[in-house]
C-alpha cells in the first residue's frame, strides 16, 4: 500500500516537472516578449531595450534561463514579476484570498442547487417540471458565462440599482458608521452584495452541468438489482432513494467536481474580468497580455499542483461514498 | 426545518438591504475615478502607464506643467527656466514652499537625485530619455540648480512635465537605494507608499482594487478642496460604463468612440456632464515600403483615395472623431492647411493604379509583371473601430481592383512580433504625440529599427530632405521658424502618402455635473493636471 502511494507521488512529481518545461517552451515560443511593450514607445531606446533585457535576465539562453527557474523554485522562490517587481508569490497571495472566496462560495451554491435538482428532476422523469429543468440546464450549460454576466449587470446594478456592478467590497465602505449590533450583519451584508451576481454567473453553468448528471446517474442506479430489491423489501421510495440510491449515483458527480478543484485556485478569468473581481484569473490574463514570464510560471505550476491533488482527494472521497472502491493507487 | 431556515435567511436579507439604504446617507462618498486596470508601480522613476500618470498627478509634482491650453506653465519652479543664448544651459529656481507630505523640504538636491536615480546603473528604469541628454547637472544653492544639455533640443522641455520627470525625495529613496545594493527596485516600498509633494496623500493601495488618497492640507498652493480621492479598478469599458451608470464611480475618463451616444443618453437621466475634446492619438494604416507593392507611391495614393475617411468617421465613430491628413493634428500650432487631402475618389484611384501600370487580371485582380495586387490588413484583436476599418478598407479597395486579406493578433503579438519585425503589409494601430510637433522616431530614415535598432519608423520611409527637416526642427528655438519647417515635413509626408492617416481621436470623459474646474488635457499630463484646483458642489 505504502508502495503504491510512493510510485504515485514520484508520478506526480514527475509530471509537474513535464507540465513546467512544457509550458516554459510554450510561452518561450509564443510570438512577443516581456519587452514588446515598449517597441510603440518612442521614449526607449534600443540601448534601453537591450539594458532591461539584461535587468530581465532575459539575455541568457532559454534552457539556462529554465534551470535557474527550476532551482529557486524548489527553494520556493517563484521569481520577480516583469509586471510590478514584487515576488509572484506576493501577487499570487495578493489575489487567492478574492479567488477562494468566490469560488468556494458558488461552489456551495452550486452544490446546494444541483443536488436537490437532480434528484427531483429524476424521481420525476419526463414529467414536466423535468422537462423544465432540462431546457434551462441545457440553456445554463450553453449560455456564455460573459453574456450571462453582462445581462444580470445591466438587470441588477444598471437597470435596478441593487447590487454593485463588480469589485468585491466598496472602498469606502466602513463598518463603523453602523451601531455595534448590526455591525456584523452589515458586513456580511457588504461582503455578499458583491458575490452575488458574479457567484450567480459562475454557478448557473455548474448548476446546470452537476445536475443533469446527477439525474442521469441517479436514473442508472434505480435501474439496478440492488435497489429493486430494496424496494421488495418495502422500504418506501424517499428511504431506497436517499439511504442506497443516491450514494451511489453521486459518485461520478464527486469526480466532476474534483476535476474542477484546480479552479478554486486559478479563477474564473471571463467573470473574474466582467466583475472586475480582484482574483487570480484577473492576474493571469493581465501576464499573459504582458508576457509575465514569471507570473505565467508560478500561476501554471501551482494550478497543476492543484489538478493533481484534486485528483487524488476526489478518489479519496470515491472510497469514502462507495466501498466497492477499495484504494488501489 | 427547510422552510425555518429559507425564513431566518430572509429576514437577514431583508434587514441587510434595510441597513444598505440607510448607509447610502450616512457615509459620506469621496471622489471616485474608475480605472480600467491596477497600476504596476506609483514610484515615478518607473512609471510607464498613462493610467499610473492619473494617480501620480495627484501624489507629486513636476518642475513645470503643460496646461489645458498646452502652454507651458512653472509647477515646482518659481518661474519658467532661462534658457541660454546656444540654448545647451538651463537655469532652474524653485520655489521655497514646497513640502514632501512627511513635512520635509523639497530642494534642487532632490531633483538632482531624481536625475541619479534616473541614471543608477541598477535601476531597472524603462527610459533614460529625458536625462541622458544632460550632460551637467550643477546644484548652485538650496533652490538653484542648472542643467547644461549634451546637445541642443528645442523638444526637450516639454519632457520635464510628465510623469516619469517627477520629483522624489532623497532621503526617503537614498535609504531604500542602499539598503537594496545601488538599487531602487520598481517593486521597492516606496512603490508601494509613496510620498511626494503633491496635493493628495498616498493613503492605501489595495492590489486590483482600488487606491485611496487624501488631500495634503500643507500643498503649497492651498489645501484641495476634494478631501478623498479613490482609483477604482473597474475592468473594461463596459464594466467602466456600467460602474458608472449604476453610481459606483464618479468619472469615467477615456470612455470608447462608441459609448458617446449612451454617455449622453445617461446625461438625460443623472446629474452628469460629458466631455468631448480632441486628442493628440491618431490611427493610421501603416504601408510597409519593404514591400515591392507599396514601393510605388501611385498605390499608396490611390488606397487613400480609395478610402471612404469622412464616412468612416461619421458611421462607424458617430462623429467622434476627426480627419487626419498628416500626423499633426489640426489644432496645433505647427498644422499645415494645405497639405494634399485625399478626399473619397475611387474613380481616380482606378485611374492611378492603370497609370502605374497595374492592370485587371481575369478574376478582376490587378497584375504587374506577374505580381497580383494582394496584401494582408493586420490590427490588434478586440477593437470593434479598428475591425471595422479593416472591413470598409477591404470592400473599397477591392472595388478597385485589389486582393485584401484580413488577418488580426492578440495586442502582444501584434506589436511584440507583426510590428516590431516588420512582418506586415498593412498594419493598423495609433501613435499619441507629444504637443511638440517633432516626430523623429517615426520619419526619420536612421529610425527604421529593422535597419538601425532603434526608433519607430516601421513603415521603413526614408526621404532625405525629411531627414533634414527633422534635423533642423530640433535646433529651432524661433516658433516662426519651426512652423515652415514642419509644414514642408507634412507637405512630404502627404504628396509620398507612406500611410493612411485616419482619424484624430476625441477622447471622452464622464464626471458629475457639479465638478469644478475640470479641464481636460489631451497632452500627457491627462485630466487630473490640475486636480488641486477641482472642486465638487452637490
Amino acid at each position: 500500500m505504502k508502495k503504491k502511494w510512493l510510485i504515485r507521488l514520484v508520478f506526480s512529481v514527475l509530471t509537474l516537472l513535464i507540465v513546467s518545461i512544457l509550458s516554459f517552451m510554450i510561452i518561450e515560443f509564443a510570438p512577443g516578449s516581456p519587452i514588446s511593450r515598449y517597441a510603440d514607445n518612442p521614449k526607449i531606446t534600443s540601448a534601453d531595450r537591450e539594458r532591461i533585457i539584461r535587468h530581465l535576465g532575459l539575455d541568457k539562453p532559454t534552457s539556462v534561463r529554465y534551470f535557474i527557474w527550476l532551482k529557486n523554485v524548489l527553494r520556493g522562490d517563484f521569481g520577480l514579476s516583469y509586471m510590478t517587481g514584487r515576488p509572484v508569490l506576493t501577487e499570487i497571495l495578493a489575489r487567492l484570498p478574492a479567488t477562494l472566496k468566490l469560488m468556494l462560495f458558488s461552489f456551495f451554491i452550486s452544490v446546494a442547487f444541483a443536488i436537490p435538482i437532480g434528484i427531483y428532476a429524476a424521481m420525476r422523469r419526463n414529467s414536466l417540471p423535468d422537462v423544465l429543468i432540462s431546457f434551462i440546464s441545457y440553456l445554463g450549460i450553453s449560455l456564455p458565462s460573459f453574456w450571462l454576466g453582462l445581462l444580470l449587470i445591466y438587470i441588477f446594478a444598471v437597470k435596478l440599482q441593487l447590487l454593485p456592478a463588480g469589485g468585491q467590497l466598496t472602498p469606502w465602505f466602513d463598518s463603523s458608521a453602523f451601531p455595534l449590533p448590526v455591525r456584523p450583519a452589515a458586513v456580511f451584508w457588504e461582503h455578499l452584495r458583491h458575490l452575488l451576481l458574479p457567484a450567480a454567473t459562475l454557478s448557473f453553468g455548474n448548476i446546470a452541468r452537476w445536475c443533469q448528471y446527477l439525474r442521469s446517474s441517479l436514473l442508472e442506479t434505480i435501474n439496478e438489482n440492488y435497489i429493486r430489491t430494496a424496494r421488495a423489501k418495502g422500504l418506501n421510495s424517499r428511504t431506497v432513494v436517499y439511504k442506497h440510491a443516491l450514494r451511489n449515483a453521486i459518485t461520478p458527480l464527486i469526480t466532476v467536481i474534483g476535476l474542477n478543484m484546480p479552479a478554486f485556485f486559478a479563477g474564473a478569468v471571463i467573470t473574474e474580468q466582467i466583475f472586475s473581481w480582484p482574483g487570480m484569473g484577473q492576474l493571469f490574463i493581465t501576464a499573459v497580455f504582458a508576457r509575465d514570464y514569471q507570473v505565467i510560471m508560478g500561476i501554471t505550476i501551482i494550478t497543476a499542483a492543484m489538478v493533481l491533488l484534486g485528483n487524488f482527494l476526489s478518489d479519496i472521497l470515491y472510497a469514502v461514498f462507495d466501498p466497492r472502491v477499495e484504494y488501489r493507487g | 426545518m427547510l422552510k425555518k431556515y429559507l425564513k431566518v435567511i430572509l429576514l437577514v436579507f431583508l434587514a441587510s438591504t434595510i441597513l444598505v439604504s440607510c448607509q447610502r446617507q450616512e457615509v459620506s462618498k469621496p471622489l471616485v475615478w474608475g480605472i480600467p486596470y491596477d497600476v504596476e508601480t506609483l514610484n515615478p522613476l518607473f512609471t510607464e502607464m498613462a493610467v499610473e500618470t492619473d494617480i501620480l498627478n495627484c501624489i507629486f509634482s513636476t518642475l513645470i506643467k503643460v496646461n489645458d491650453k498646452q502652454e507651458f506653465v512653472p509647477d515646482l519652479l518659481a518661474e519658467m527656466p532661462q534658457i541660454s543664448e546656444d540654448g545647451l544651459e538651463y537655469s532652474f529656481t524653485l520655489r521655497q514652499d514646497v513640502k514632501f507630505h512627511d513635512g520635509q523640504e523639497l530642494t534642487a538636491e532632490d531633483v538632482k537625485y531624481t536625475y541619479e536615480m534616473k541614471m543608477a546603473e541598477n535601476n531597472a528604469v524603462p527610459d533614460r530619455y529625458i536625462w541622458e541628454r544632460i550632460d551637467t547637472f550643477r546644484v548652485t544653492d538650496k533652490y538653484n540648480f542648472k542643467i547644461k544639455l549634451k546637445s541642443k533640443d528645442v523638444t526637450w522641455l516639454e519632457n520635464l512635465a510628465y510623469a516619469n520627470a517627477m520629483i522624489v525625495p532623497k532621503h526617503i529613496l537614498e535609504e531604500e537605494f542602499n539598503a537594496g545594493g545601488n538599487a531602487v527596485s520598481k517593486g521597492g516600498d516606496f512603490s508601494r507608499n509613496p510620498v511626494g509633494s503633491g496635493p493628495y496623500k498616498f493613503v492605501e493601495w489595495k492590489t486590483n482594487e482600488y487606491i485611496k488618497l487624501e488631500a495634503y492640507d500643507d500643498y503649497y498652493r492651498g489645501a484641495p478642496a476634494i478631501k478623498e480621492i479613490i482609483f477604482k479598478v473597474a475592468g473594461d469599458s463596459n464594466s467602466l460604463l456600467a460602474q458608472f451608470a449604476g453610481g459606483e464611480i464618479d468619472i469615467y475618463d477615456r470612455a470608447e468612440a462608441n459609448q458617446y451616444g449612451e454617455l449622453l443618453q445617461l446625461k438625460e437621466e443623472k446629474d452628469i456632464e460629458v466631455y468631448k475634446y480632441p486628442s493628440y492619438v491618431y490611427l493610421h494604416a501603416d504601408f510597409n515600403l519593404r514591400n515591392p507593392i507599396f514601393q510605388d507611391k501611385k498605390v499608396r495614393q490611390a488606397l487613400n483615395y480609395a478610402f471612404p475617411k469622412d464616412s468612416f468617421i461619421e458611421n462607424v465613430l458617430g462623429g467622434v472623431g476627426i480627419a487626419a491628413h498628416t500626423y499633426i493634428p489640426p489644432w496645433s500650432w505647427a498644422y499645415n492647411p494645405d497639405v494634399k487631402k485625399y478626399d473619397y475618389n475611387p474613380d481616380l484611384a482606378s485611374e492611378l493604379l492603370d497609370e502605374a501600370g497595374w492592370l485587371r487580371g481575369e478574376d478582376g485582380v490587378r497584375v504587374k509583371d506577374g505580381v497580383r495586387l494582394e496584401f494582408t490588413i493586420n490590427t490588434n484583436t478586440g477593437d470593434s473601430i479598428r475591425e471595422k476599418f479593416e472591413v470598409i478598407a477591404k470592400q473599397e479597395w477591392e472595388k478597385i481592383g485589389t486582393k485584401v486579406n484580413i488577418q488580426n493578433y492578440e495586442p502582444g503579438t501584434l506589436v511584440g512580433d507583426i510590428l516590431q519585425n516588420v512582418k506586415f503589409d498593412i498594419i493598423v494601430f495609433a501613435w499619441k504625440s507629444g504637443f511638440d510637433p517633432n516626430a523623429e522616431n517615426l520619419w526619420h530614415s536612421q529610425q527604421r529599427p529593422d535597419l538601425f535598432g532603434t526608433g519607430q519608423n516601421y513603415i521603413g520611409f526614408a526621404d532625405q530632405r525629411v531627414d533634414e527637416l527633422l534635423e533642423a526642427g530640433l535646433q529651432e528655438q524661433a516658433r516662426e521658424k519651426r512652423i515652415s519647417i514642419y509644414r514642408e515635413i507634412q507637405q512630404i509626408l502627404s504628396e509620398e502618402a507612406p500611410c493612411i492617416f485616419v482619424y484624430f481621436y476625441n477622447d471622452l470623459t464622464a464626471v458629475p455635473s457639479g465638478l469644478k474646474n475640470f479641464k481636460p488635457n489631451p497632452t500627457q499630463a491627462n485630466n487630473t493636471w490640475n486636480i488641486w484646483e477641482w472642486e465638487l458642489e452637490s
